[in-house]
């Protein structure tokens, strides 16, 4: 008997909730405040990326073409290419 | 409490890194050890080429020595970009980030990837084996007009060639080609003479047997006119005399002794060949090399691998 | 899909303070509660929730997750606030929860006799004995997460779990006997 109630007090005390309005507030503060924050320009310019697949391919693209020059000089020396 | 600091990987700057240089994905997702055995797998390379030129040659050596690491390097790149876009993608929570975890560490290790698979390249090719391409049939049968060779730089020392023996050396004259792939027919000390497309050494004929015609076939691209098997010094290799109108004019007879220090060259397609009866005998010091392989034959696979020694 | 915390924290790094909301949507119930466990006050844990909330925000690139998870880091700010609260404040009067409907029966009402009992036994427990059950038993975190947040070690934090629930039994007592 006991041993239930306990569980069942532990679910109510777990179902504890704040107001619904606490969110809006925090983020109300929180808005006041971020103009103040500093902000990190690698972070911004991954997230800038992040939201653009065109400027990912683009990256991951050169880097594919810069990374694939040894294999070009490979296939040079094998005679496979000439330039 | 660990004092380390936990940062988000990003799959596609793991990839783009990745793509960079192999091993620098990893590096950026904290996996340090396996990055560096990536990046450096380029040494493959350059190893395995040495081990092939100082192991006995067999189209095995060519194999597993020179063409499998080539491949490898190139299925490590393909492997490091997926895994490391893998390991980025499942520590979705980030990692531990280490000392090394800066851009300026992966921008130097790109740029020191840029240089060093050339520069490991570069040496192999000055010193251990280059690659040429074929660009006349003047040693038909035996290499082809389009075949690409192996020539290994990396000879024994004092350098003493044997009859039967293909070298690249340099062009003695001023004109023509910077290199010339011949074989050596007569060393120093060695009486030539040449007459009636017949070679006679140290007074001796050498020895040959016609070549059945289906064996010629079988290796593809054929000069027209006779095909021989000659045997010089123990080693077995095919010669062609064309038997067309157009006659070189070296095909007046020859008779020479070798000097000191210098071979006697004959390229195998003798009447289509410019070789030491225009320019004499090849000083030692000209010589770039012994071909060892056809590593890309043209036309026909049947022609791909060892070169040299000559058959017994 | 979730975005992942750290994703999160980076856009808000990066200048998209809106996805803030993300991280005060997914975390403000279990550090409500838990500021709530320990100040037994509404208005109290409301402000003290904010107050954490913004310092996070603020203090977020600072955030080394040295401490683990996104969501320990705010359980520790939680814990220091609200010991700061209840050193401003002194002890507060026990404010009893509002949480059963009223539902007269003699069943429900010892139910509710009972849970009230139980809310004033932990709120009458010494500060860290409060705290370590309030981490483990009811925000079921694990024993070394919670040593984490309170800065002790595993064993201290077990031996606190282990007087509340002794304490907890012995101030029911009494309680008990009576509804057996």
């Amino acid at each position: 008997m006991t041993d239930e109630l306990y569980r069942e007090w532990l679910e109510a005390r777990r179902r504890i909730s704040p107001p619904e309005t606490l969110a809006d507030q925090i983020m109300q503060a929180a808005e006041r405040q971020g103009a103040e924050l500093p902000v990190d320009w690698r972070r911004r310019l991954v997230c800038r990326m992040e939201n653009s697949p065109a400027a990912r391919w683009a990256f991951c693209g050169s880097a594919l073409a810069v990374g694939c020059l040894p294999f070009l000089f490979l296939a040079h020396f094998a005679k496979l290419v000439s330039f | 409490m660990a004092d380390e600091t936990l940062a988000r990987r990003v799959p596609w700057i793991a990839l783009a890194l990745s793509f960079f240089s192999a091993g620098v994905g990893h590096i950026y997702c904290g996996r340090m050890s396996k990055g560096l055995v990536l990046y450096f797998a380029w040494i493959l390379v350059p190893l395995g080429m040495i081990a092939a030129a100082v192991l006995p040659r067999s189209s095995w050596t060519l194999t597993m020595f020179i063409l499998l690491p080539a491949l490898t390097v190139v299925g490590i790149y393909v492997y490091a970009a997926f895994d490391a876009w893998q390991i980025a993608s499942r520590d979705r929570s980030g990692i531990a980030l280490r000392d090394y975890n800066r851009v300026s560490v992966y921008v130097l290790l790109i740029a020191i990837h840029m240089v060093y698979p050339m520069g490991l390249m570069a040496g192999v090719r000055g010193l251990v084996y280059e690659a040429f391409v074929i660009p006349t049939a003047s040693m038909s049968p035996t290499i082809q007009r389009g075949d690409r060779i192996l020539v290994r730089k990396l000879l024994a020392r004092p350098y003493r060639p044997r009859r039967g023996e293909l070298v690249v050396f340099r062009n003695p004259e001023p004109k023509g080609a910077e290199v010339f792939v011949k074989r050596v027919v007569a060393v120093a000390g060695d009486r030539v003479e040449l007459r009636d497309d017949q070679v006679w050494i140290n007074g001796e004929q050498l020895e040959r047997s016609p070549v059945p015609t289906e064996l010629r076939q079988h290796l593809g691209r054929q000069p027209a006119g006779n095909v021989w098997q000659e045997i010089n010094d123990g080693g077995r290799y095919l010669v062609a005399y064309e038997t067309d109108d157009e006659r070189p004019a070296h095909a007046e007879a020859v008779a020479t002794t070798v000097p000191e220090h210098h071979v006697y060259m004959l390229g195998d397609n003798r009447n289509l060949s410019k070789d030491s009866r225009h320019f004499g005998p090849i000083h030692l010091r000209d010589i770039i090399g012994n071909v060892d392989y056809n590593y890309w034959p043209a036309g026909t696979w049947s022609r791909f691998g060892m070169l040299q020694p000559p058959l017994p | 899909m979730e975005v992942e915390d750290r994703e999160l924290i980076d856009r808000v790094l990066a200048g998209q303070t809106e996805e803030f909301r993300v991280l005060v949507n997914r975390y403000q119930q279990p550090v409500f509660r838990f500021v709530h466990g320990l100040l037994n006050h509404h208005e109290d844990a409301c402000d003290v929730v904010q107050d954490v909330f913004l310092a996070a925000f603020t203090k977020l690139s600072t955030y080394s997750q040295a401490r683990g998870t996104f969501s320990t880091w705010l359980y520790t700010i939680a814990r220091n606030r609200s010991l700061n609260e209840l050193k401003k404040k002194g002890p507060t009067p026990y404010d009893a929860l509002a949480m059963f409907p009223d539902s007269a029966t003699i069943d429900e009402f010892s139910r509710r006799e009972f849970a009230q009992e139980l809310d004033r036994a932990l709120a009458e427990l010494p500060m860290e004995q409060r705290a370590a059950f309030m981490l483990v038993e009811i925000e079921q975190l694990s024993y070394a997460e919670a040593a984490n947040i309170e800065s002790t070690s595993l064993g201290t934090i077990k031996s606190r779990i282990h007087r509340a629930k002794r304490r907890l039994r012995t101030l029911l007592a009494p309680l008990v006997k009576e509804v057996r």
